[in-house]
């Protein structure tokens, strides 16, 4: 009978799924089902540069939403198009004449986005960076200001 | 006992059971199918928004609007016939001006030779002979502010749709700061008459009327606060409520006559939801799904009866993890007599059927094939079906 010591193996493996632990992102559900809808719907991953995806389904005050594209497109440069901005969207709105030219446009046609479980709210946006959801904000009604506040954030960071 | 006894007494119990358990079936008889697509292979869903079914006489009508002409068309389900209806050409400017706002406009035959429209944005309501091409102008708004009515609107939309009894409109109120929803405006609003109606006969008069129940009235909320209705034979209104397990029966002039149960055998109470909750789309999906409202209430007069959509409590997500789609959202028709004594209860398979629309006819009852098939097959469908009951 072998008899050995195993306990470095032991520490060892605890230590492994210690540090995979901690790198587990607060996201890490909406990850795994944004990265499946992705790849089912747009054949995309998640990228390790980072994205600002603007989503929209269609379960939404739609009101509100075309207030919130209304704003986003005042963000945004006539003939600059942003290639990290992404707009996931059900439904067509006239604002996305004016905003395709600007920002990469994903049109879901067949409203798959609707029934992930992702808890959307009017306006969604998700900023990814290393192939995963680092932040979540969502906007419903009555939260035009504190959507405006991210907006500036966002675009005063990148100028 | 022996063994055999034992046997023969179980498969007694067995087959007793069983046929205690026979639920009440419908049974197929014909598909009709048509299109409501001119020349181009796109599906166009202003149409499709644009479209409604009623009974007109005796026949079963499907009608739409092309709003980019102002054309109005009619397709009689029975003799597979299409029309196409002149409208007055001042009119068809009128439409043609409403096309972006289709969801703010509705309409139906008052009888064969009248259609009204509703623009319930600019409120106006317009009575149009289709023989004779003369129309009639109703501003409602003017009426509202001359009965200093300004926080409820009178609504009409395909799935809330006006009644017309007796040369009277019938329209759902709505609360116009609904998104601004506060514990005291909700009280107030389920406090107050929830039924617009207007005579427009020769003199242009308004009645409002139309009670909450006691569970709407104590200021909770739940999936909406529209009223469905309907009309017997008796030009009656019947006024049936989501959240509530009675259904109210007034008189065409709004007085109360009854209140009647009109339960589903799966109702089990309601529970109301928040306003934070209410607020917060996401959770008040989850809550619109994962509990059980009453729908539409329909009247077939062609066998006295009621029918009443009572949509059960499910799980939100399905075993694969995704939000539930409407064609797995279980429903049941709730068959009621002319005094709301329940016949039967019949469970329609969710995914061929959708309870949107549902036309009683002479030979049975029409209900509409799921939303998915009308895109598939790009055409619209509904099945005739009989009840075995």
């Amino acid at each position: 009978m072998i008899s050995r010591n195993y306990w470095p193996l032991y520490f060892l493996i605890i230590i492994f799924f210690l540090i995979v632990g901690c790198k587990t992102t607060p996201y890490q559900k909406e990850s795994d089902l944004f990265n499946n809808y992705l790849l089912a719907n747009f054949e995309q991953r998640i990228e390790k540069e980072k994205h600002y995806y603007f989503i929209a389904n269609s379960y939404v005050c739609k009101g509100c939403i075309k207030k919130y594209l209304h704003v986003l497109n005042s963000f945004l440069v006539d003939n600059q198009k942003r290639t990290d901005i992404y707009l996931i969207t059900t439904l067509n709105y006239n604002i996305l004449n004016d905003i395709e030219s600007k920002v990469s446009l994903m049109i879901d046609k067949d409203k798959n986005i609707d029934y992930e479980n992702l808890n959307l709210h009017d306006l969604n946006l998700y900023i990814t960076q290393d192939n995963e959801i680092k932040e979540i904000y969502s906007y419903s009604i009555e939260q035009e200001d504190s959507y405006r506040k991210k907006l500036n954030d966002i675009f005063n960071k990148r100028q | 006992m022996n063994l055999k006894n034992i046997f023969y007494f179980i498969l007694a119990t067995v087959i007793i059971t069983n046929c205690k358990n026979v639920e009440p079936k419908y049974k197929e008889l014909a598909t009709a199918k048509f299109t409501i697509q001119n020349d181009s292979a796109i599906w166009n869903e202003q149409l499709l928004h644009s479209l409604r079914f009623q009974n007109i006489g005796d026949s079963s009508l499907a009608y739409w609007i092309d709003y980019s002409t102002g054309a109005f068309y009619t397709y009689t389900i029975e003799s597979k016939i299409k029309r196409l209806i002149k409208l007055p050409d001042e009119f068809k400017k009128i439409l043609k001006q409403n096309s972006g706002s289709q969801f703010q406009n509705d309409y139906k035959f008052l009888n064969p030779n009248n259609i009204g429209f509703y623009f319930w944005e600019d409120l106006i309501f317009y009575k149009i002979n289709i023989f004779n091409q003369k129309f009639v102008t109703y501003k409602i708004g003017d009426s509202l502010r001359e009965n200093n009515i300004n926080y409820v609107t009178p609504m009409s939309a395909f799935h809330v749709p006006f009644l017309f009894v007796d040369n009277k409109v019938y329209f759902t109120s709505i609360y116009n700061q609904l998104h601004l929803i506060t514990e005291s405006a909700i009280k107030e609003f389920n406090n107050s008459p929830n039924t617009f109606c207007f005579n427009i006969n020769e003199k242009f008069e308004l009645n409002t009327f139309g009670e909450f129940p006691q569970n709407y009235k104590e200021g909770n909320m739940f999936n909406h606060h529209y009223a469905y209705r309907c009309t017997n034979s008796q030009n009656q209104v019947i006024l049936s409520y989501p959240a509530n397990d009675s259904v109210f029966i007034y008189t065409s002039e709004g007085e109360f006559i009854e209140k009647l149960e009109a339960k589903s055998k799966y109702s089990n109470g309601f529970e109301p939801i928040s306003i934070s909750k209410k607020k917060n789309i996401s959770e008040f999906r989850e809550y619109a799904i994962t509990n059980s409202f009453y729908q539409e209430l329909f009247y077939d007069k062609y066998r006295n009866r009621y029918y009443r959509v009572f949509k059960k409590k499910q799980p939100y997500l399905t075993s694969a993890g995704k939000i539930r789609k409407g064609n797995n959202i279980e429903w049941t028709l709730v068959v009621f007599n002319s005094t709301f004594e329940r016949i039967c209860e019949i469970e329609i398979d969710p995914s061929i059927y959708s309870p949107q629309f549902i036309i009683p006819s002479e030979k049975g009852v029409y209900i509409s094939n799921r939303y998915e098939k009308w895109i598939e097959e790009q055409a619209i469908s509904l099945t005739l079906i009989t009840l075995n009951i």
